[in-house]
């Protein structure tokens, strides 16, 4: 089943005369999980707020071509409408706290009241998330009072209590230790289990490679590769675009040159790949000399 | 310009004890990465160097000043620091009044504040973005705001805060230049950062910090061999060290050239056999 439909979407933000994102065509199935990725200004965050249904409605600018979210046009519905549909969290959390509420444990429970939730059912809901976020201890603590990492934990709880059968993440590790991430990506890759579509954008390439069903690449507004993690991270055109590749691909593409990769294997994405491909030309140096 | 930790506590309100006496040297010339999960100390430490915090008890040295005896404003004229949400320092309408706000005050003349306000935007590749109100640009264009805004002060110290998170492959690679020139001025620099790739292949020296204490502090190269160690730390091993930990390499590569070259030396070694 197709939860969202892209076609032929060219948005302008207000005032700019170049567009943000350009003909863009994407057809998301249910509970695939996709990472996005692009140089800065690429249109990234863009396609966030597109995905999320927040552009048109919510943001002037000028958009052509249509997007349907679980087959609701995202021009005919408000923001509103959206919400416990699809979960939005930016990449700045500062920017998503409501600001209304003086505990976390409110703060989470917010998005619940504004869709009409019984009180008698939020308690656990809230409680799940917080535990599975790992903010259970700070639950009577203000917003205002967290680190960045912890408000970034906290904007996800916030989405995740809503149980959308979208979600769509922009950085949302930017701010957390590898520790943090980690807990991170283990919340995300349980819920594409529980058939949640995600769109994630996401420096940690290695992470991506493990887990993402697809990897889409976007470079001025346009999306340049589309793919398996395999295809799209090992793209000779990759650094063209401004996108790094991991250091398991790098080494091996230079080790290719001098011999020291086995010429018909792929390039790696993941280090088992790698030491395999490596272990390869030993053996094969060995028994052949 | 050296730095010199002796002994150094620090408790924030409500007894929590965040830097357990800690004594360390940064030198001049140094690049230095701070590395620890989130609260082991490691921004508080920083915050120590520039006078923001004071120690409660030992001392630390700023050069042959102490910061106890000078204020935060003094000692701007030595040590500059970027934080890490570029929106916490940024406050002018204009990149270039911005970048000029630190040579300004430590009292540069004007001709003095335009070159190094133009040699500091070139670094940070800002210059056609000189006039643009900083609140245009989108975050990783601010973050690079506040790191010229650093670099204009042309002080002997810079601390890093975080300086590559969200910058893209390009200005990543630009930074890292930025620290090679600053380096080879002989500037001492220290960074705080999670990005262990990164850190690997542009930094001399390694201090871990784990609940207010540096548990570990060695060169580079040699850092890693204690895998355990760093695992338990919450940390993430760098690609290519891991790469070559699996593969039995004796020489742990830093970056993809001492990697090939190890595999190198292997083959031959394998061929000769």
């Amino acid at each position: 089943m197709v939860m969202i439909e892209v076609t032929g979407l060219t948005y302008y933000y207000p005032l700019s005369h170049t567009p943000a994102l350009k003909e863009i065509n994407l057809q998301i199935e249910a509970g695939q999980f996709v990472a996005v990725i692009g140089a800065n200004g690429a249109g990234k965050s863009t396609l966030c707020l597109v995905l999320s249904g927040l552009i048109p409605t919510l943001f002037n600018g000028r958009m052509l071509g249509n997007v349907t979210i679980n087959s609701m046009n995202t021009r005919n519905h408000t923001p509103g409408e959206f919400a416990g549909r699809v979960g939005l969290v930016l990449q700045n959390p500062t920017n998503q706290i409501s600001e209304m509420r003086y505990t976390v444990f409110e703060e989470v429970a917010f998005g619940l009241e504004n869709l009409g939730v019984s009180p008698s059912e939020m308690p656990e809901r809230i409680e799940h998330v917080l535990r599975l976020t790992g903010l259970i201890d700070l639950r009577d603590r203000s917003p205002f009072t967290l680190s960045g990492g912890q408000r970034q934990r906290l904007a996800l709880a916030s989405m995740l209590v809503l149980d959308p059968p979208v979600l769509v993440l922009d950085e949302p590790t930017a701010m957390l230790d590898p520790q943090g991430s980690r807990e991170v990506f283990h919340i995300i890759q349980t819920l594409t289990t529980k058939n949640t579509t995600v769109v994630i954008t996401e420096h940690n390439l290695e992470w991506i490679a493990q887990t993402a069903d697809r990897v889409i690449a976007l470079n001025k507004g346009s999306i340049v590769l589309d793919g398996n993690p395999e295809f799209v991270l090992t793209s000779p055109l990759l650094e063209t675009f401004g996108i790094d590749y991991l250091r398991y691909t790098q080494a091996a593409r230079e080790s290719q040159i001098y011999g020291l990769w086995p010429s018909q294997t792929p390039l790696p994405v993941t280090l088992e790949q790698s030491v395999l491909g490596f272990n390869r030309v030993s053996s094969i140096k060995k028994g052949g000399g | 310009m050296r730095i010199c930790a002796e002994n150094i506590h620090f408790t924030y309100p409500g007894n929590v004890k965040v830097l357990d006496n800690i004594s360390v040297t940064l030198n001049p010339g140094e690049k230095v990465a701070l590395i620890g999960a989130n609260g082991s100390g490691k921004t508080t430490f920083a915050r120590h160097l520039n006078g923001l915090l004071r120690p409660q008890s030992g001392t630390v040295w700023v050069g042959d000043w102490k910061t106890s005896e000078h204020s935060p404003a003094q000692l701007a004229q030595r040590v500059a620091y970027v934080f890490q949400n570029p929106d916490e320092q940024l406050f002018r309408q204009r990149v270039w009044d911005e970048v000029a706000f630190g040579p300004q005050n430590l009292g540069y003349s004007a001709s003095q504040v335009e070159n190094m306000v133009e040699q500091a935007l070139s670094l940070m590749g800002l210059t056609n973005e000189a006039n643009f109100n900083p609140r245009d640009l989108n975050y990783s264009g601010r973050k690079r705001v506040s790191l010229a805004s650093a670099l204009a002060m042309q002080t002997p110290v810079l601390i890093f805060d975080e300086p590559t998170a969200s910058l893209d492959m390009k200005e990543k690679k630009q930074f890292s230049k930025v620290l090679k020139t600053l380096n080879l001025e002989n500037k001492t620099t220290l960074i705080i950062s999670h990005d262990m790739d990164f850190v690997v292949e542009n930094v001399d020296r390694i201090i871990l910090m784990y609940e207010g204490k540096m548990i570990h502090d060695t060169s580079t190269k040699h850092f890693f061999k204690d895998k355990e160690l760093i695992e338990n730390s919450g940390l993430v091993i760098p690609q290519l060290i891991r790469l070559s930990q699996e593969l039995n390499h004796l020489d742990l590569a830093l970056n993809v050239e001492q990697f090939i070259k190890e595999r190198e030396r292997i083959i031959t070694t394998i061929k000769t056999e």
